[in-house]
């Protein structure tokens, strides 16, 4: 189980740290920024029919050279849908290595175009220290998150709203 | 000194009117730089309001007459200053459009050259007013090229920055999410930024007017009115930037809406994380903000009771109008049914009561109520 100590509360701030953004953000700032730090596209894929098995509740990165796909469940709350995409985007910014992944037509990539996919992370619980590691700098960002789930929206009237409120 | 360089640089606002409006604007910008300082949008709000002071404190004439006394400045430089500090006002205003219509940082020679503009243009209007300065006039007396290209110098920015700021608090009201305070507040910005703009732009219309040597009604009117039109808005606009100061302080004393979301969602989450630990993140009670535990409460509270779901009575899973109470008790015989090895249905979406937030509450708050008898995880 992961340590809240210092050594990794001073490491989790030394990922966010490196993020050059104002919040509040919307998902799809935040990514448009995340596709230029690391020179590879994202994508943001909701489950889709089979998405109710007990594997795909949560949230799915698959990644490869050039790109990095995203599965979210759309069903559940807004909140816990943008908990989802930045414990992903957790695992990005904290380097961490997926599991090899040879795809196949399965659940899991269903209605993904697997082209350029070679590893995916996918959280069951929090026990391994990736997974919390990830929760965290998720938390942290989706706090700060404000807005729908789509790549276009815009944060300026969050940011405006934000200076009359409390961010965090 | 002539008679309407005094009129345009001393306020002629009596003590009991501006002096409580000045402590506003002291306190407001203490608070915030205590309590409101994160971001570079709330680093540059508060600077436009530390600008808007020393403007204001450069025309009371007890200031004035300190400075004339004590340095060799003549009110007409003193005039000069408090303009200056009006424009610096204006970098901080163009910072702050520019802080929040991108959401990347502003870079620091972004910064740097706004305030560096300005500290070009103050030397200039410097330069434009020396002869009204020598001659103990005001600039709008001098009847010249000069009266128009000082005003326009002076008055330009600042409109140009609050027709941005205006723009963006008319997306709010268009913008169907945001509270009723963010609403209130943005009207009282689009108010204070509307005198404000039109503060700026009738002095151009004026210094143009005396600069044709026409004096009627409109340019004595608005040599009488800086402060009428000037302290007020600022004090209005800090006051409405000042509430994340109180935010913060009922943080800090567990007084906030957050807070109390964490008491009210604790007893549900501390009895879900425990029967389902792997919902649960270590630490989540201990996150130092009550804002960052209520998400992880939420979250943890959601995750639980999705989890839930094919456990629960059919009936009881997809009703929508269930009384919280009887929400409860569903989800406490899911829960024994879950720990006694029960077999779930089939894996089933989520239903529109799990992701409204208002319902969690609700549900939470029948939590903690139900009887002492009720059988606990």
């Amino acid at each position: 189980m992961a340590s809240w100590g210092g050594r990794r509360r001073e490491a989790l701030a030394h990922v966010l740290a490196r993020v050059p953004l104002q919040p509040p953000w919307t998902v799809g700032e935040f990514l448009t920024w995340l596709e230029e730090d690391t020179g590879r596209t994202v994508e943001l894929v909701p489950w889709t029919g089979s998405a109710f098995e007990p594997d795909n509740r949560c949230g799915l990165l698959l990644g490869g050279p050039n790109r990095y796909v995203i599965r979210y469940d759309a069903t559940r709350s807004v909140r816990h849908q943008r908990q989802q995409i930045f414990h992903e985007v957790g695992h990005v910014l904290c380097q961490h290595p997926g599991e090899k992944f040879r795809p196949t037509a399965s659940v899991l990539t269903e209605g993904l175009n697997l082209a350029g996919i070679e590893y995916m992370m996918q959280r069951s619980t929090f026990d391994s220290p990736t997974e919390a590691e990830a929760e965290l700098v998720g938390t942290q960002l989706a706090v700060l998150s404000r807005g729908p789930i789509d790549l276009d929206s815009e944060g300026e009237v969050h940011r405006i709203a934000g200076t009359f409120e409390r961010l965090r | 000194m002539s008679s309407m360089l005094q009129l345009e640089a001393t306020s002629s606002l009596p003590a009991w009117a501006s002096d409580p409006m000045l402590l506003i604007l002291g306190v407001v910008i203490v608070g915030r730089i205590v309590f409101v300082r994160e971001r570079q949008l709330d680093q540059q709000i508060t600077w436009l309001l530390f600008w808007w002071l020393c403007a204001a404190l450069l025309r009371e004439p007890w200031l004035q007459n300190l400075l004339m006394d004590a340095t060799p400045l003549t009110l007409s430089d003193i005039r000069l200053l408090t303009h200056a500090a009006a424009m610096f006002g204006a970098a901080s205003l163009y910072l702050i459009v520019r802080a929040f219509s991108n959401v990347r940082r502003v870079r620091r020679r972004t910064i740097v050259g706004a305030y560096a503009l300005i500290a070009v243009l103050v030397p200039v209007m410097a330069w434009i007013s020396a002869p009204a300065r020598s001659s103990g006039v005001a600039i709008e007396e001098l009847h010249t090229w000069r009266t128009a290209a000082y005003m326009v110098i002076y008055s330009l920015p600042m409109p140009l920055a609050l027709a941005a700021v205006a723009a963006a608090c008319v997306r709010v009201f268009r913008h169907g999410d945001e509270t009723r305070l963010t609403r209130i507040c943005a009207a009282v910005i689009l108010l204070t930024g509307s005198i404000s703009a039109f503060d700026h732009l009738s002095r151009i219309v004026n210094g143009v007017m005396l600069s044709l040597d026409m004096q009627n009604a409109f340019t004595t009117w608005r040599s009488e009115s800086n402060d009428v039109l000037f302290l007020p808005a600022a004090t209005a606009l800090a006051i409405a930037v000042g509430i994340p100061i109180i935010a913060a302080v009922q943080a800090r004393r567990s007084n906030d809406s957050s807070s109390a979301a964490v008491i009210t969602l604790a007893p549900m989450w501390k009895d879900l994380s425990t029967a389902l630990p792997t919902i649960s993140l270590q630490g989540t009670s201990t996150l130092s903000s009550s804002i960052e535990r209520e998400h992880r409460m939420r979250i943890e509270c959601e995750d639980a009771l999705y989890e839930l779901l094919p456990f629960m009575d059919t009936e009881a899973r997809g009703a929508e109008d269930l009384d919280p109470v009887e929400r409860c008790a569903a989800i406490t015989d899911a829960l024994e049914r879950r720990l006694d090895g029960g077999m779930p249905s089939a894996p089933v979406p989520a239903p529109a009561w799990l992701a409204d937030e208002d319902e969690l509450l609700r549900i939470a708050d029948a939590w903690s109520k139900r009887p002492a008898t009720t059988s606990l995880v």
